[in-house]
């Protein structure tokens, strides 16, 4: 019971990090049509953006994972401006320019921080939740996950340009017809996307250690949370996130640890042939 | 001066040429009908006009500027609106989402007036305001995508067969509010399969055949006979057509 209990437990709390992981990523698909393959490395990036500024300033992590967002918003915003809106007419295209750049981030960081593991993690010390013994930076990156999740979702469907961001994903054409730019709310949507990828990266790196190949395992958990919550579906991504959670911890704790990308992608392949719109059935294909 | 001018105007898409140098204009006050049989290029006509299909060759003329290269969204903020084919509306938005997009610039306060001014027209929608979109019948999409049009406040409206796939009584409802439109100072050009309903507004008519203009006039001597119309629907008198 108390093995259950903690498998629980840890996985709500990896679940809330594991949605704003996949967060970027949707809604870069819903809004472009993009499949962001350089979502790993913009993780990674914020991680490391986290692990410099730590050491340059001595922030608290958590306050920097504002900045991660924005230092990789900023390079999302150049990598769209500078190629990817050019490549509208040609997926292919833009699938290698976004493994392209992923290879050139990784290169980079090797370059810059060598292979050696790095961590940003911080000791708020333990505390119990349920019976379970947790440690508080771990709750910390829960709230912030699920803080940043619920801003998110609130300025998309609140604001007017959310609500013109979501019009992008139903209908372009229509978007043009009214008026409204919607090369600018590709802009945005693809920084946004960018930004979260930066922050959860940011939030990850609290108490993972990564190196620079790390960014793969962070996209991995993505893909398969916005396959099984469904393509676009940011509601879906949600009950996704805590069932890869779930999926991850209890694998590792009743079976094996060197099992559970096995079960995520057995997961992820049932989805797609019995559910291809997600586990809420309300994504695209 | 005529408030739109195609001069000469080719588009079409990839390999496919739907209109061919063709020439119209709408005056002021006017609604403009277009009628043809499908594939004549009614519809590829207006997407030329608004932008969402590049000019092959030719011009548009808007207010006495040349939009011709202009990207869609600035020819609508210069006073189109395009109501198309299929409403397309977006169907995750609620219609009030929907109605609000369409005066996208606008300040809060000048959308609220706009909408009002909308619901006066189509008072049916004032019932479904905050219902998604997606979940709409037909004629109260057709609704909000003509009010999400009106919110931009266009000098010209171009409405792409509004009445395809509704039932009578609803185009019906859609077409009693065009008078009003006109009188608002929104000229309109309208395609439609429905001949009679057309001729009994339009001020004046072309025919399209195969990307070109086989009749365009005033349609008179249809209006006791628009089976007359078939002829140039078939372009067995295109070019004569003209003339008349």
């Amino acid at each position: 019971m108390d093995v259950l209990m903690q498998v629980l437990v840890s996985s709500v709390l990896l679940a809330g990090v594991y949605y704003i992981i996949s967060l970027g990523l949707n809604i870069i698909f819903g809004v472009l049509d993009i499949v962001n393959f350089a979502h790993g490395a913009m993780i990674i990036l914020g991680a490391y953006a986290s692990y410099y500024l730590s050491r340059l300033t001595g922030w608290d992590p958590f306050v920097l994972v504002i900045f991660d967002g924005i230092i990789v918003a900023a390079i999302g915003a150049l990598l769209y401006l500078g190629y990817l809106r050019y490549t509208t007419n040609s997926p292919l295209v833009r699938m290698f320019a976004l493994i392209g750049f992923s290879s050139v981030v990784v290169a980079t960081l090797l370059v810059v921080s060598g292979s050696t593991f790095r961590d940003v993690t911080v000791d708020y010390g333990l505390t119990e939740i349920l019976g379970v013994t947790v440690r508080i930076s771990q709750i910390v990156a829960f709230v912030f996950a699920i803080v940043l999740g619920a801003i998110t979702l609130l300025a998309l469907n609140y604001t007017k340009v959310g609500k013109a961001v979501n019009a992008v994903t139903d209908d372009r054409v229509s978007v043009q017809l009214s008026g409204i730019n919607d090369r600018n709310l590709s802009l945005l949507a693809f920084a946004v996307g960018a930004g979260l990828a930066g922050a959860s990266g940011g939030i990850i790196s609290t108490y993972i250690a990564f190196i620079p190949e790390s960014g793969l395992q962070f996209a991995i958990v993505a893909f398969a949370v916005v396959i099984i919550g469904g393509l676009g579906d940011l509601r879906g991504g949600a009950v996704a996130a805590l069932v890869v959670a779930l999926l991850q911890t209890a694998v590792s704790v009743y079976v094996s640890s060197a099992l559970v990308n096995t079960a995520l992608f057995l997961t992820v392949l049932l989805v797609l042939l019995f559910r291809p719109r997600g586990i809420l059935g309300k994504g695209r294909i | 001066m005529p408030l739109l001018t195609c001069d000469h105007l080719t588009a079409g898409y990839s390999d496919l040429i739907a209109v061919r140098d063709l020439s119209l204009s709408l005056e002021e006050g006017e609604l403009f009908g277009l009628v043809g049989p499908n594939g004549a290029g009614k519809s590829t006509l207006l997407k030329a006009i608004t932008g969402v299909v590049p000019l092959r060759s030719g011009s548009v003329t808007f207010q006495g500027h040349s939009v011709g290269s202009l990207p869609p969204e600035v020819r609508a903020r210069r006073g189109m609106a395009m109501v198309q084919e299929g409403r397309r509306l977006w169907p995750t938005l609620n219609v009030r989402d929907n109605l609000m997009l369409g005066a996208y610039h606008e300040k809060r306060k000048e959308q609220r007036v706009r909408e009002e001014e909308v619901l006066d027209l189509f008072p049916a929608l004032r019932l479904i305001l905050k219902r998604s979109a997606g979940v709409l019948s037909g004629g109260e999409q057709q609704m909000v995508a003509v009010g999400r049009a009106l919110m931009a406040k266009p000098k010209v409206l171009l409405i792409d067969e509004p009445s395809l796939g509704l039932a009578p009584i609803i185009v019906d409802e859609i077409y009693a509010s065009l008078p009003t439109l006109l009188e608002n100072g929104v000229s309109i050009i309208l395609v439609e399969q429905e001949v009679r309903r057309l001729l009994d507004l339009a001020t004046r008519l072309a025919v399209l055949h195969e990307g070109e203009v086989a009749y365009e006039g005033d349609g008179k001597q249809f209006r006791d006979n628009p089976e007359a119309l078939t002829e140039y629907y078939l372009g067995t008198v295109s070019k004569q057509g003209r003339e008349q």
